[in-house]
């Protein structure tokens, strides 16, 4: 049994070079069987029902047999590369290419956002993503990236606010909007 | 004939109109820009449309639908960038034509063959949705619990590269519908001591996150990449030879479009691919074809905005989405307290006729309004991508949090974009996720209903032939694809000759 990595694309070359156990896709079933056996152990810690009760269909039932669906799939997902490349299909693709550092800097600055919107509150939220987000993309002009901090969450503002009466949580400016 | 006047009176209400106007707007505007898929707006729309009444709701987002996927034909023509996936075959022709200094006659033909196609198929769902409405009174758990399995297995078939990855997405899916209280029990699961948890989780922030949060990340990575810039255009529309010269073409793929897009899990992509193909079969000129040919615009729009159209059939008649945003309608449908499926076409058929005029009209706007708007919409994909992000992303904010006014949401909506993109990068798509999130639901409710008609006896299932008949075009779902493998393998070796050709 060989194994190899993700990144070997490219066409007859890496055709016939596929390996029978892909090895990013060998880490997806491990992982995929792991949270499907804690979540099948989750299950038995579930309150038990009398059958009558549950009509002898008890709440386990159907998420066990989605977790054994997904368990018995996931078995075949390491040889599948192998061969849908015979077949001439590259599920390669999209992965071949590593994961750019911004893309991890833009993750964490989403999640730094989300975690600083309820302080903040909703409109500072707005203004600080329309603020970093470009900033970290790359965006320089400040002449354009402030009116668009300050005019887009405005906007965004008024629709929900005014026009779907949606309650925007005040945040660090309660003072200013009471 | 009183439900389909019912249906045309409710749409003709001013305010309704606006609304489906902004829905086309926005539409061919998502359309025309890459990377914006009408998918990722019908999800953001669904928190605005919340607070409408539903026919407006529905209308507004099956108007966007529409029109997404003809604006998706702008930059294929324009810059050979689809902006949408359906119009990756106009391309193959608008493109070219396009630089031969005909941009606008090729925009002109896009515009009126989709409108053409689009028509088409909704003249055919008028016709067909009384006989839908006949069936229907043969539905009961045991046949809506048949026909949710078989939408499930249709998930093989959705867009991608791997039947497998599909099912498995649509199965995680499936589980994530199980969190929170049991109906028939009452017992809890999967909550975990999250109190958020027990009333389950709802479709909005998770549509939001993994619709618009993975593009956002995805599009991340592409922040040298240029973008190129609109040359004046002139919008010509077709001359009366010209349509004369293209009715064939246009009435084939209408019908291939149509029938495609009733079939669930089958996109309008596919129905683009194969009307280009057609157009290029039956063509004199085949050698034109790839170098400007009219018949190869007006074959792949046709069909596309055919499959539109037809996808709403399996959707509203059936409860089974076509596609991904017909996922997010089924998803929106049910928010507004709708059940999809034949019970809806039974019961409230002027809602149904009122979408159905809705996407009519929907259509001739984008017409009024593509054709000397179609400049100014290409000129949007000038946008820089530093700013188009972050607004996508304030929207997806709000929208999860508006819902039910919780940060809660937000986090959900956060969680299923960062998971959507690991996924969709390992090849597990969000739309098959979707569809089971949203079939899953139903699957259950309706075998526990039926266990409880049947005393628990499971071959009671089979007395009906509704069900018999959806448990075997399930089957076909899930082992097909395996079945027809080995039938072309016993007959390839049953011809030997074939064997030394492939030798």
């Amino acid at each position: 049994m060989t194994t190899g990595n993700a990144g070997s694309t490219g066409a007859k070359g890496a055709r016939r070079s596929a390996p029978f156990v892909h090895r990013t896709d060998l880490w997806i079933t491990i992982i995929i069987l792991v949270a499907c056996a804690a979540l099948w152990f989750e299950t038995t810690r579930w309150d038990t029902v009398a059958a009558q009760l549950s009509q002898n269909v008890p709440p386990t039932f159907f998420p066990r047999i989605i977790l054994g669906c997904i368990m018995a799939m996931s078995l075949y997902l390491p040889f599948e590369n192998h061969f849908k490349k015979k077949k001439g299909a590259d599920l390669d693709e999209e992965r071949s290419n590593k994961v750019v550092s911004i893309t991890f800097i833009t993750a964490l600055a989403l999640v730094l956002i989300v975690t600083l919107f309820e302080w903040l509150g909703t409109d500072l939220s707005m203004v600080l993503a329309c603020l970093l987000l470009p900033i970290l993309w790359n965006e320089r002009r400040l002449w354009v990236i402030l009116p668009f901090a300050i005019l887009f969450p405005l906007t965004v503002r008024l629709i929900f606010v005014n026009g779907l009466k949606v309650h925007f949580l005040p945040g660090l400016l309660a003072p200013i909007l009471g | 004939m009183e439900p389909i006047l019912q249906g045309i009176g409710l749409i003709l209400v001013p305010y309704h109109f606006f609304l489906i106007l902004v829905g086309v707007l926005l539409g061919v505007l998502v359309g025309a820009l890459p990377g914006l898929s009408s998918t990722m707006a019908v999800a953001l729309l669904l928190p605005f449309t919340l607070q409408l009444p539903p026919i407006p709701a529905i209308a507004m987002m099956a108007a966007l639908y529409c029109a997404g996927t003809f604006g998706g034909s702008i930059t294929a023509i324009l810059i050979n960038t689809p902006g949408a996936p359906p119009a990756v075959a106009t391309a193959l022709d608008g493109y070219p034509l396009a630089q031969k200094g005909e941009a606008g006659r090729a925009l002109g033909i896009a515009a009126v063959s989709s409108v053409v196609g689009g028509m088409f198929s909704l003249v055919v769902f008028i016709l067909a949705a009384p006989l839908l409405a006949k069936v229907a009174l043969s539905f009961r758990p045991p046949e809506y619990f048949a026909l949710s399995l078989f939408g499930l297995s249709m998930l093989a078939s959705i867009s991608g590269k791997s039947s497998l990855r599909n099912l498995i997405a649509g199965a995680f899916g499936v589980l994530v519908s199980t969190i929170g209280v049991h109906l028939t029990t009452g017992v809890e699961r999967f909550v975990f001591g999250v109190s958020e948890f027990v009333e389950g989780i709802s479709f909005v922030p998770v549509l939001i996150g993994l619709f618009a949060m993975g593009e956002l990340l995805n599009q991340s990575q592409r922040l040298n990449e240029h973008v190129e810039r609109i040359k004046s255009v002139a919008i010509k529309l077709p001359s009366w030879a010209e349509i004369v010269k293209l009715r064939w073409v246009m009435l084939r793929s209408s019908v291939i479009g149509t029938f495609i897009g009733i079939l669930p899990a089958e996109g309008s992509t596919v129905a683009a691919i194969i009307g280009y193909n057609e157009a290029k079969r039956w063509s004199k000129n085949k050698s034109e074809f790839g170098k400007g040919a009219i018949e190869g615009i007006a074959g792949p729009e046709a069909a596309n905005n055919a499959a539109t159209g037809g996808a709403m059939v399996p959707t509203l008649a059936l409860g089974i989405p076509g596609s991904g945003t017909t996922a997010i309608i089924l998803a929106a449908l049910m928010v507004h307290g709708f059940r999809p499926g034949p019970y809806l076409v039974q019961n409230t058929p002027h809602f149904v006729y009122a979408i159905f005029t809705a996407m009519f009209l929907a259509n001739i706007l984008f017409l009024v309004i593509g054709l000397p708007g179609a400049k100014l919409f290409a000129r949007i994909t000038l946008v820089k991508r530093q700013l188009l992000w972050p607004a996508v992303f304030v929207f997806s904010m709000i929208g999860a949090y508006a819902y039910h006014q919780s940060v809660f949401d937000v986090w959900v909506m956060l969680l299923a974009g960062l998971l959507g993109f690991v996924m969709l990068r390992h090849g597990f798509g969000p739309a098959p996720f979707v569809m089971g999130l949203i079939l899953g639901r139903l699957v259950e409710e309706f075998w526990s209903q039926s266990m409880i008609i049947f005393d628990n006896n499971w071959f009671r299932f089979f007395e009906s032939w509704i069900v018999d008949l959806f448990l075997f075009f399930t089957l076909l779902g899930f082992f097909g694809p395996l079945i027809f493998k080995g039938i072309n393998r016993m007959v390839s070796r049953m011809k030997p000759e074939g064997r030394v050709l492939e030798d």
